[in-house]
């Protein structure tokens, strides 16, 4: 039997070529040529795959990760993603690194700024990640901080890194140490990626702000390879499908900027939590719980709202200040007062409904117009909340893991940790 | 020098890349090349990508530090995301890929029914993902020359790299709007018997594949490298020669240049030189620090360091000519200016000279205790740097005991070649997970045309009635699918005065008028179906093209009159001017009518007037 890495020669009808076979691809035989290149050959030609030789058996021993006295130590949890990641050459794949040593010879810069500690806890998409793997991450971090690391980086798929940052905010109480989530927007295999600017200057923040402790994002600035910023946690939102810079906060200004080169950690504004000794503890969300995202757009239908029947909570992307189609005024407006219905019913069977705004940026204002007031009337939450329809769904889950629903209802408009603004700045 | 290629063992194949026309190959931004001021520059960095070697920590760490700052300059509306590195690739440009499938068919290639597109590392910072896209399309192709059967191993269809705008010592600057253009690329066997075969070849892979008439035209659209090696010598590589008639020449001097390093080579063998594997480098600033040497005394004023070091057995070698005005001595330096970015060297060779006097070099040759057979090289510049320099001086000092080293040279002017880069190892390359595979399906393969090759389309114009320079011309042009369509559209109208019309006038209208015109493909249609059906006179062509207006607004004021309206002119005329003689009166009457009617008839209605 043959297998990726052999050397071997393809026999079809009218050609023999030989080549390193790769990992097949559909209906095709993959072979790496000589020349570099890869080729694919249709199955159904090929009449032998015949094996030349093995690969030569390549193993690199990497020189132990010792602890140099007088720097902080930080422990990098790995959830997956691209951040941490390196080609074979050989076969093409793509190999994932997260052994302590591994990760400093891919970034051999972080012997100077701190001792690393590194583990996978899951290797995953993050667009596949459920409430259960906010828990586990939290608990590994909780972990850790017990182990005396002085800060926590989580390497993170950027899909849904937002998500994550707000859950674990709500989930670690009290805690006393910086928790960067980094991720990458350019994979590690290539010389252009961000992986590494974004996970040095994670590093980086937490030896040079002595006293940030929370949850945040370490991210690029721009489309330059030369600040990263750090982000809150709780009010930032990937707002571009691929560039670098996609990660943005919302409603919100970012906590500092990091300057690799000059060392240099300029913070942009304070009111961070401070530092300190102790163990944070961890409230988990309901791993079973049912929260929805609804989005309000034109001819929409009540069934839609009523398949969210039974759940735990609704959290609905309003359209401009918090508004979903209620008011029926012509013939072919009747569906709206079904859905207006179908929404109180929903909130009639305790499920707690919320509004957002899908403008993302902006404050929620449902006594602007009639019809926001009637959605009030009928016990519509999140009036005067300028959170993310993300940060919301997060929120929303992590209450009603945590408190009893009339709780719930009077803790969802209150600022907790800084995911609803205090004042509108511009 | 009369060479006998056979003799030495010759070999070599080349390497031609040809941009194609259209849009990039994986994004919908033009191929245009700009001079403008670009809109934006963006600023990044690559990194050595880790794990390759198992090469770590400090000295991996290290070398990113000192990597250099890639400035990328960029216009918003013609480049994208997708040049930046900041968005996915799009799938491949189907008509570039067309016109590699046409050129592998015409090179009698087997065309991969799966495709693949590879990312190649690339790490000068030449594309900003810090990899070119790269793909095989054809194999076991071969080219029919005059006497040589060339084989044609592979066929690539890959994207060009950015265009470099300068390089300073910490930072490179690059233009975003060469990067992405479709490149073809040719590569031969190593058989190509003589330097005047591998212009032939070049000639006629460049012919065939601007046959297709998709590609790219003028400076730096076609570039070819060279492979060059004798038997005794050892494969080099030659970037950048961007014209024909230089091929040979380049060739030539690369053998020359391959039989004189094998007679260095043999000399220090017979001399029992051992390599240097100790740099004994040598402070030699206050030995020379009064002599006449601009150089020297700038160093010194800058508080640089003027380093010595011996070479042990290279006394009259370095300064031995292995090409026309370039001595082992010039490949020493080109090393030291490369690696190190120094100025240049000083050896023993070269003086007594530059201001540099014979007492001084005596006492140099003392402190660097050179005996009779021993040279010297004298590098000034910071201690760092000029360390540096030297320690590329002895590895390629080295390298003449063991004959010719493996390297990439470019082509200058004088069709010398100088030090480039070391040979690079084998390609890295991996797939781009982001395109899937491409299925190219004998049906498809089955449906490629080969286009009409320009050297049998020469002959056939020509007989059409073209001058043999016009033929060439449309031939080799763009146009001339849109010549042959005129010409079988418009059969009445002279084959030649199409050719003229679509490729001179807009020079003559230029030069005459100052006008630059571009007339659509409308334009001509009208044109020439108002002359086809007589309704303008060929000799307001020129009139109205320079114009510079739509042609179906203005053709009306040029059309001829009928016969019956020019009798009627003419009768007026001839009675006005009854005393005047034949000649004169046709004089008036042309002047009058001119582009009424053609001369022929003119003269022909005032002779029945007349009678």
């Amino acid at each position: 039997m043959t297998k990726p890495g052999d050397r071997v020669k393809v026999i079809t009808s009218d050609q023999e070529i030989e080549g390193i076979l790769m990992p097949s691809e559909n209906e095709f035989v993959v072979l790496k040529m000589d020349t570099g290149y890869n080729i694919g050959i249709d199955k159904k030609r090929v009449r032998e795959i015949a094996l030349l030789s093995h690969p030569p058996k390549r193993e690199v021993e990497l020189p132990k990760a010792e602890p140099k006295t007088g720097l902080p130590t930080i422990s990098i949890l790995h959830t997956g993603g691209t951040i941490a990641s390196k080609v074979d050459y050989a076969t093409g794949g793509v190999i994932a690194r997260f052994s302590p040593e591994e990760i400093l010879q891919m970034f051999p810069e972080l012997r100077e700024i701190a001792n690393i500690d590194s583990r996978l806890i899951r290797n995953m998409w993050s667009g596949d990640m459920r409430f259960g793997h906010y828990n586990i991450i939290a608990h590994e971090i909780k972990k850790e901080i017990e182990k005396g690391a002085q800060g926590i980086i989580v390497t993170h798929g950027t899909d849904t890194l937002h998500y994550t940052s707000t859950a674990l905010s709500f989930i670690l109480k009290d805690l006393g140490v910086p928790v960067l989530i980094v991720g990458a927007q350019r994979s590690s295999d290539r010389g252009s990626s961000d992986a590494a600017l974004n996970l040095l200057s994670a590093a980086l923040f937490i030896t040079a702000s002595k006293s940030f402790a929370g949850v945040a994002i370490c991210m690029h600035e721009n489309e330059e390879d030369d600040n990263c910023i750090i982000l809150p946690g709780l009010n930032s939102r990937k707002m571009h499908s691929s560039r670098r810079d996609a990660f943005k906060a919302i409603n919100a200004d970012p906590w500092a900027r990091v300057n690799l080169k000059s060392r240099k950690v300029n913070f942009l504004r304070t009111g961070f939590p401070k530092r300190n000794s102790k163990v944070p503890e961890v409230h988990e969300i309901k791993e079973n719980l049912e929260v929805g995202i609804l989005k309000a757009h034109p001819n929409l239908f009540s069934d839609t709202i009523l398949s969210f029947k039974g759940y735990d909570g609704l959290i609905i992307e309003g359209t401009g200040l918090g508004h979903i189609s209620i008011d029926e005024i012509d013939d072919l407006t009747k569906e709206n007062t079904k859905i207006y219905s179908a929404i109180k019913e929903l909130i009639s069977n305790e499920v707690i409904v919320a509004m957002t705004t899908q403008t993302i940026y902006g404050e929620v204002d449902m006594n602007v117009y009639a019809y926001g007031r009637k959605l009030l009337d009928i016990g519509m939450l999140g009036n005067y909340c300028d959170m993310t329809p993300e940060t919301a769904f997060i929120k929303l889950a992590w209450l009603l893991s945590n408190y009893p629903k009339n709780k719930v209802r009077e803790l969802y408009s209150t600022n907790l940790a800084g995911e609803i603004s205090k004042r509108l700045e511009k | 020098m009369e060479l006998n290629y056979k003799q030495l063992g010759f070999k070599c194949g080349i390497e031609i890349h040809a941009q194609l026309e259209g849009h990039k190959l994986f994004c919908n931004c033009p191929t245009e090349l700009r001079e403008d001021e670009p809109h934006y520059v963006i600023k990044r960095n690559l990194r050595a990508v880790a794990g390759e070697s198992g090469k770590v920590d400090i000295a991996a760490a290290e070398e990113m530090a000192e990597a250099k700052d890639f400035y990328y300059q960029g216009y918003y509306d013609t480049n994208c995301l997708i040049e930046l590195d900041e968005n996915p690739p799009n799938l491949m440009n189907t008509d570039a890929l067309k016109v590699t499938l046409q050129v592998c068919k015409m090179l009698n290639s087997r065309i991969v029914e799966g495709v693949q597109v590879m990312r190649k590392t690339v790490v000068d910072g030449s594309n900003t993902a810090g990899f070119q896209r790269t793909a095989l399309i054809g194999t076991d192709g071969y080219l029919d020359l005059k006497k040589t059967k060339l084989g044609i191993p592979t066929i690539i269809l890959e994207e060009d790299a950015c265009r470099n705008i300068t390089e300073e010592k910490d930072r490179v600057i690059w233009s975003l709007d060469r990067l992405g253009i479709p490149l073809i690329e040719i590569g031969t066997t190593p058989d190509i018997k003589n330097p005047d075969e591998a212009k032939e070849a070049a000639e006629k892979l460049g012919m065939l594949i601007r046959s297709t008439g998709k590609a790219k035209r003028g400076l730096g659209t076609i570039r070819q490298d060279l492979n060059v090696s004798i038997k005794e010598g050892t494969r080099v590589e030659i970037k950048g020669a961007q014209d024909l008639k230089s091929i040979p020449k380049l060739i030539e001097n690369e053998v020359i240049r391959q039989i004189n390093l094998v007679s260095i080579s043999k000399e220090l063998q017979k001399r029992r030189v051992k390599e240097l594997r100790e740099l004994k480098i040598s402070d030699v600033t206050n030995l020379v620090a009064h002599c006449d040497s601009k150089i020297i005394k700038q160093s010194i004023k800058a508080k640089n360091k003027i380093l010595g070091i011996k070479l042990t057995g290279f006394k009259g070698l370095i300064g031995k000519e292995v090409q026309i005005n370039r001595r082992l001595g010039t490949e020493f330096s080109d090393r030291a200016k490369v690696i190190a970015g120094v100025g240049g060297i000083f050896h023993s060779d070269e003086l007594p000279a530059y201001g540099i006097t014979l007492r001084e070099v005596e006492i140099l040759l003392q402190d660097l205790q050179c005996d009779a057979n021993d040279a010297f090289v004298l590098v000034a510049d910071k201690r760092k740097r000029a360390e540096k320099a030297l320690s590329a001086v002895v590895e390629r000092a080295n390298q003449s005991i063991l004959g010719v080293p493996k390297e990439v040279r470019k082509a200058n002017k004088d069709n010398t070649s100088s030090y480039e880069r070391p040979m690079p190892g084998a390609a890295r390359m991996y797939p781009e997970t982001d395109i899937p595979t491409l299925r190219i399906t004998s049906e498809e393969i089955e449906a490629i045309e080969i286009p009409e090759l320009i050297e049998d389309k020469i002959p056939k114009y020509e007989k059409l009635g073209l001058g043999s320079d016009l033929a060439k011309l449309v031939a080799k042009s763009v146009k001339a699918p849109l010549f042959d369509n005129f010409v079988a559209q418009y059969p009445k109208v002279k084959a030649a005065f199409i050719a003229e019309i679509i490729m001179t006038m807009d020079k003559m209208i230029k030069r005459q008028f100052n006008i630059s015109i571009n007339p659509t493909e409308e334009d001509y249609n009208i044109l020439f179906g108002a002359l086809s059906g007589e309704k303008i006179p060929k000799e307001n062509v020129m009139d109205i093209l320079k114009e510079n207006k739509p042609v179906k607004e203005i053709i009306g004021k040029y059309s001829m009159m009928s016969d019956t309206e020019l009798e009627k002119e003419m009768q007026k005329i001839v009675s006005e001017k009854k005393d005047l003689p034949f000649n004169a009166l046709i004089g008036v009457v042309m002047k009058k009518l001119r582009g009424k009617a053609s001369g022929k008839k003119i003269s022909e209605i005032l002779k029945k007037i007349i009678g």
